[in-house]
């Protein structure tokens, strides 16, 4: 009876061994397949993340790379260099007053038909006027209070111009042209744009119409500024 | 083989156990260098599958896009609008005009695949300006007291003015093969003028020389013009404004 109690026993504790193994084996499994399913998604979630920094950053690099060695190439076939030496040919004391800067822009076309060139370029162009003061006559009539000034009409004395190329366009089939063509080009809008800046500045009567307005301004708030402390004080200024 | 099947018999949980625990073992390793697995493999990946993704979809999508550039382009947004011109009345007097010559060495390089020298072109050119030196009238300070009318005025400035109308080209150099295009060569030339003008009004407005000359002349030349406008009978005194607190 003992020996029949001892078998059970020990065959109840066979059964728990097993349930416990087979417990272990389920929770392992089930473990393991939580595991895989979530590597997937941890890997597939750094492949991704890793994978648009990777792709950035060596796009980015390999577009410096390239840039950098490319323009070190261009610069270095294209290389323009100036050696510019200034000369002062003259001195000389001036009492000339400015009394109008006009800025314009016009354009200039050089196109070269012949050549299929086709080329425009704006010229900004500034005009300086000027009423020259070694000329002037000065009447003061301290007992009526009053100045006149009677000095030369105002005239352009400056010219200045600036050139650039707005549009281009080398249609011919070979494209056979140079450096030297380019620069005789451009060479050719400068005189031209200089001439026709000249022309515009010297003959546009309202600029000078507007210079002598500015010109009598200018003066009699001189005369006015000197003169602070005179009483009714009337100041003319007139052309000649 | 009976022995082997006997084994199995008697101890498959024990077995399956073992079979999950080294899953479980290995899956925990999985999980460990998921991570890095994952970054590696989509380095890998991703330059070739971006370019492979993205071509695919812009060609897929070139038609519509185009057509959407297209619209755009032909839109006009591109449409700038700037004052051309200006009028400024203005009092400055010219003190010291300094006449300018400048002579311009110009040189030009281009792709030459059979020798190191790249030298296109060359050229030497001379155009002739002035620097300008004016005293703004309208920054002039005036106090007066009962013997003496004070004035203060500002420093001379220096302008260059080049006339471009004067521009003569003395001599060229020009390679006969290999020489560039036209469009470089206006560039090139378009480029040096604007660093030549920079260069001359830089080192002119630097020269103490010719500033101090100005600065004389300032000071003589508007003493003159006010005395002769000068009803008050008083001595008239013309000084520099010393710091910007004086303006």
């Amino acid at each position: 009876m003992s020996d029949k109690k001892e078998i059970v026993t020990t065959d109840s504790k066979k059964v728990i061994i097993r349930m416990i193994i087979f417990i272990v084996a389920v929770i392992a499994l089930v473990a393991s397949f939580i595991l895989f399913i979530t590597s997937g998604s941890v890997a597939l979630n750094s492949a991704i993340k890793s994978s648009e920094e990777t792709f950035l950053f060596e796009k980015e690099k390999t577009y410096e790379d390239f840039k950098e060695t490319f323009m070190e190439l261009g610069e270095n076939n294209h290389h323009v260099s100036n050696r510019v030496d200034i000369d002062i040919t003259s001195i000389k004391t001036d009492n000339r007053l400015q009394v109008l800067e006009v800025i314009n822009t016009e354009y200039i076309n050089c196109d070269e038909p012949d050549e299929k060139i086709t080329a425009w370029f704006e010229v900004k162009g500034k005009g300086i006027y000027t009423v020259n003061m070694e000329a002037a006559e000065y009447i003061i009539d301290n007992r009526h209070s009053t100045v006149s000034v009677r000095v030369p009409k105002p005239e352009l004395a400056i010219t200045d111009s600036v050139v650039e190329n707005k549009f281009f366009v080398d249609d011919s089939i070979l494209k056979n042209g140079s450096v030297a063509k380019g620069s005789r080009l451009y060479e050719e809008a400068k005189v031209k744009g200089a001439n026709v800046i000249k022309e515009e500045f010297s003959t546009n009567t309202d600029y000078y119409e507007i210079a002598e307005e500015s010109a009598e301004i200018a003066i009699s708030n001189l005369v006015y500024e000197v003169n602070q402390g005179v009483k009714d004080l009337k100041v003319t200024v007139e052309f000649y | 083989m009976k022995k082997v099947v006997t084994f199995f018999q008697n101890h498959w949980e024990k077995i399956v156990a073992l079979i999950a625990v080294i899953l479980l073992v290995i899956s925990v390793v999985v999980f460990v260098c998921a991570k890095k697995s994952g970054e590696v493999a989509g380095d890998a990946l991703a330059v070739g599958m971006g370019k492979a993704v993205g071509s695919f979809e812009g060609i897929k999508d070139a038609s519509e896009n185009y057509e959407a550039g297209k619209e755009e382009g032909l839109g006009a947004k591109d449409t700038e609008a700037e004052f051309a011109s200006e009028i400024r009345k203005i009092s400055k007097l010219q003190v010291l005009v300094a006449g300018v010559k400048v002579e311009n060495f110009h040189k030009q390089n281009s792709t030459n695949p059979f020798s190191k020298d790249k030298l296109a072109y060359a050229s030497l050119t001379v155009q002739e300006g002035q620097a300008v030196f004016t005293v703004d009238l309208t920054k002039m300070h005036i106090k007066e007291n009962l013997t003496t009318i004070n004035v203060k005025i500002p420093e001379p400035e220096c302008e260059v003015y080049i006339d471009n109308a004067t521009s003569e080209v003395i001599g060229t150099y020009e390679r006969t093969l290999f020489n560039g295009t036209t469009e470089n060569g206006l560039k090139g030339a378009e480029n040096s003028e604007k660093e030549m003008r920079e260069k001359i009004n830089e080192k002119v407005k630097k020269n103490s020389d010719l500033h101090n000359q100005a600065k004389e002349r300032a000071l003589a030349q508007v003493t003159e013009m006010l005395n002769s406008v000068n009803t008050t009978g008083k001595t008239i005194d013309v000084t520099f404004i010393e710091e910007k607190g004086d303006e």
